[in-house]
């Protein structure tokens, strides 16, 4: 408990003092966002041009003409709906990971991106983290260059893992075993306490999967020089040794992203604005942000933990034989 | 009422509260909720009183002395369904005052309550099945008005998020369409309450559209007016299509035959579109524009304008307008004949073409393209929708970091 919350305030300190670097990381998934956002950009104004007179006089839109646009999308087209407005849209991301929603296929492109980004970046984050002080860009690219591809492997392992979780676990739980106790609840609110113990259960077997993913990561840039299959298995060794500790961070670091969607939900819905109105975009980012700087927070926190418990090189070191 | 339906009202807590709609006979409502959703009773009361009211004035009297009004569970697939004086919603656990789904259900449901027939001798099930469509998105629509946000729900469908920014409804002076398609009033598609099937691209919903297209082209009190007459002719017998256009050709003095017959005809399809528009200096004056206008019809739907053949009339029924605004705030309108497969206008003007559109006013509502409808030639930027780009963004943004937080 004492490490958890320990590591918890170093994460956040570590956070604080690197304002640059997260400005760094929100540029660089606004970026990577960018381009596709740009191409929808191009269409949708070609389409909003070509509304017929009466509705183009309307000043804001016409969810008929949404409609229409729907009906003709394609791709990523497809995916522009009215959840993407405000606080529906970290509500539909969060709802779709739970509900295992499927996602149009267009979707794997910019996903796919994201998930390179992010393995090129954890690299050079955590580096810094273990650091305890920032390397100048060039050594944020270096340590990100340095650690992609055993970072890369790694997400792709927890990926397939998590996919696996999806096609059997999911399905079973919210197929089957959710109809029939819902089909037993006799109320409403039964029902969904029943969903959200569904949730609990699933969410917390992905959770352990990115947990072990983490702390993969974090021995490998701890311990350089370590395969991305021995940090695996170093990583999945560290949570269950100190699953409580681990747990309690994570819940700690979990408590922290509820309270920013919740102080978004409540600045949305209650501060009133128009669709998409421009104040509603800030927000957005604001909230993108505070994402960012959570998992920065995380990350930080995981390396403290890691290095604070101080068996990292014992476990390492019994490992080393089976290299 | 059927078994499943009287299971479901056996253990529900009983109100009855009177409502006389002016000029009309009292009526008794009968309102029947779960001891938890009680708080919502006066809600449902006031939308039911509200809506036995419109639709008494737009159809005619209620047919009956009493309305039964159940407040189903939310798994029963019932919110929307009516029998003979009976009607079912659905009250949510988790309603925020904005969430207006249950008053939507329960005005689809009343509106069917003024054109239910059955009886094994229906014919046309899918014509009675889309007039009860089109008269509880009406009514939806006119009850509700800008209150009437789009409501998506999260978590399994247990918690809603009404988008106040959005509404389904535009203020009844605003000369768009009303959304022809509303969740509550279509969905279950193909419940058994149902006189057939709502699935979209049916008959029924067809139908739904069609009449939507008719209001929109000899206008809400001309239509409003056949239908009440039609429901006082029919009275409670089953529903023919050709009987109500007769209805209303009487009603109008004028054949309009051309319009039902391919409005109601599944197979038509109605695609009009702008093939080309060119606005360039004259070969022989420079001061002078030419604009060139291509008008195509890429369907088989034919919006004729008149009953007479197209051979009668030389210069076409003019039954479609299309309209070229120009850079100088001017605008032309011309009139061409919806059964021709293309036409050509060719303008000349100190100011060059922006835009040309054809059915600008939007009332060919069947038309299955609209985005081709009107063509720019200077597309302006949009703010609504370069802002609702940025929107996305954050969307993408949040998609790319869920799924990379699991990885």
């Amino acid at each position: 408990m004492t490490h958890a919350v320990r590591a918890f305030g170093e994460g956040m300190w570590a956070v604080v003092r690197a304002p640059i670097l997260l400005a760094a990381v929100a540029l660089a998934t606004l970026l990577v966002a960018m381009p596709f956002g740009l191409v929808l950009g191009q269409r949708v104004q070609t389409s909003l041009a070509n509304q017929p007179p009466l509705a183009a006089g309307g000043g804001e839109i016409d969810p008929d003409w949404w409609a229409e646009f729907r009906n003709h999308a394609s791709g990523l087209e497809a995916t522009f709906t009215p959840t993407v407005i405000g606080f529906a849209a970290p509500l539909d991301n969060l709802s779709a990971v739970l509900d295992g929603t499927a996602r149009p296929i267009a979707l794997a492109g910019p996903i796919a991106l994201a998930v390179v980004l992010w393995a090129f970046l954890w690299g050079g984050l955590m580096d810094r983290f273990v650091r305890g002080r920032a390397a100048g860009p060039r050594g944020f690219l270096a340590a990100g260059w340095r650690h992609f591809s055993r970072f890369a492997i790694i997400s792709l392992a927890s990926g397939v893992v998590i996919l696996v979780l999806y096609l059997t676990v999911h399905a079973v739980l919210f197929g089957p075993v959710y109809t029939w106790l819902a089909g037993r609840a006799d109320s409403e609110p039964l029902a969904f306490l029943w969903r959200i113990g569904l949730y609990v259960i699933f969410g917390g077997l992905i959770a352990v999967v990115g947990l072990v993913a983490d702390y993969a990561r974090v021995s490998v840039v701890v311990s350089d020089g370590r395969s991305a299959r021995e940090a695996i298995r170093l990583g999945a060794t560290f949570v269950r040794r100190h699953f409580s500790t681990v747990l309690t961070l994570y819940v700690l670091t979990g408590t922290m992203f509820v309270a920013v969607l919740a102080a978004y939900g409540v600045l949305d819905i209650y501060g009133g604005s128009r669709v998409g109105g421009w104040r509603a975009i800030v927000l957005g980012q604001a909230y993108i942000l505070a994402r960012l700087a959570i998992r920065l927070m995380v990350a930080a926190s995981e390396v403290a933990l890691f290095r604070s418990v101080g068996d990292h090189v014992r476990v390492g070191m019994r490992k080393a034989p089976a290299e | 009422m059927p078994t499943d339906v009287a299971a479901i009202a056996s253990g529900l807590q009983e109100r009855l509260v009177s409502h006389t709609p002016a000029g009309q006979p009292p009526i008794e409502l009968r309102l029947l909720t779960r001891p938890e959703a009680a708080a919502r009773t006066e809600r449902l009361v006031g939308i039911a009183t509200s809506a036995l009211d419109l639709f008494g004035e737009w159809f005619g009297p209620y047919p009956g002395s009493r309305l039964t009004i159940i407040d189903a569970p939310w798994r029963s697939g019932l919110a929307g369904a009516a029998y003979p004086q009976v009607v079912v919603t659905s009250t949510r656990w988790i309603a925020p005052d904005r969430d207006l789904t249950s008053a939507r259900s329960l005005i689809a449901a009343i509106a069917r309550e003024y054109w239910l027939t059955g009886g094994p001798d229906r014919r046309d099930g899918w014509f009675e099945e889309g007039l009860m469509l089109y008269a509880g998105a009406r009514g939806i629509h006119e009850l509700l008005d800008t209150r009437n946000v789009t409501t998506p729900r999260y978590f399994g469908g247990f918690v809603p998020l009404p988008l106040r920014s959005l509404s389904i409804s535009f203020p009844p002076a605003d000369p768009r369409p009303w959304s022809r398609h509303v969740v509550e009033v279509n969905e279950p598609a193909t419940a058994p309450w149902r006189a057939s099937s709502a699935a979209p691209g049916g008959q029924a919903q067809r139908a739904a559209v069609a009449l939507h297209m008719i209001e929109r082209y000899i206008g809400w009190p001309a239509l409003q007016q056949a239908l009440a007459a039609f429901r006082e002719q029919r009275h409670g017998r089953p529903l023919s299509a050709q009987e109500f256009a007769a209805v209303v050709s009487d009603q109008r003095g004028s054949d309009l035959g051309w319009l039902f017959d391919e409005a109601f005809r599944v197979s038509a399809r109605f695609d009009y579109g702008i093939e080309a528009l060119s606005s360039e200096p004259s070969a022989g004056d420079a001061s002078r524009i030419r604009t060139s206008v291509t008008v195509r019809r890429y369907g088989d739907g034919l919006f004729a304008g008149t009953s007479e053949a197209r051979a009668a009339i030389p210069g076409g029924s003019r039954s479609l307008p299309v309209e070229v605004r120009f850079a100088d705030g001017s605008r032309v309108r011309d009139g061409w004949d919806g059964r021709d497969v293309g036409g050509d206008f060719v303008y000349e003007s100190r100011s060059r073409a922006v835009s040309a559109s054809v059915d600008p006013d939007v009332v060919v509502l069947l038309d299955a393209d609209r985005a081709n409808n009107t063509r720019t030639l200077q597309p302006g930027w949009h703010e609504a929708g370069a802002r609702l780009a940025f929107q996305w963004i954050v969307w993408l943004q949040d998609v790319m970091l869920s799924c990379t937080a699991l990885a």
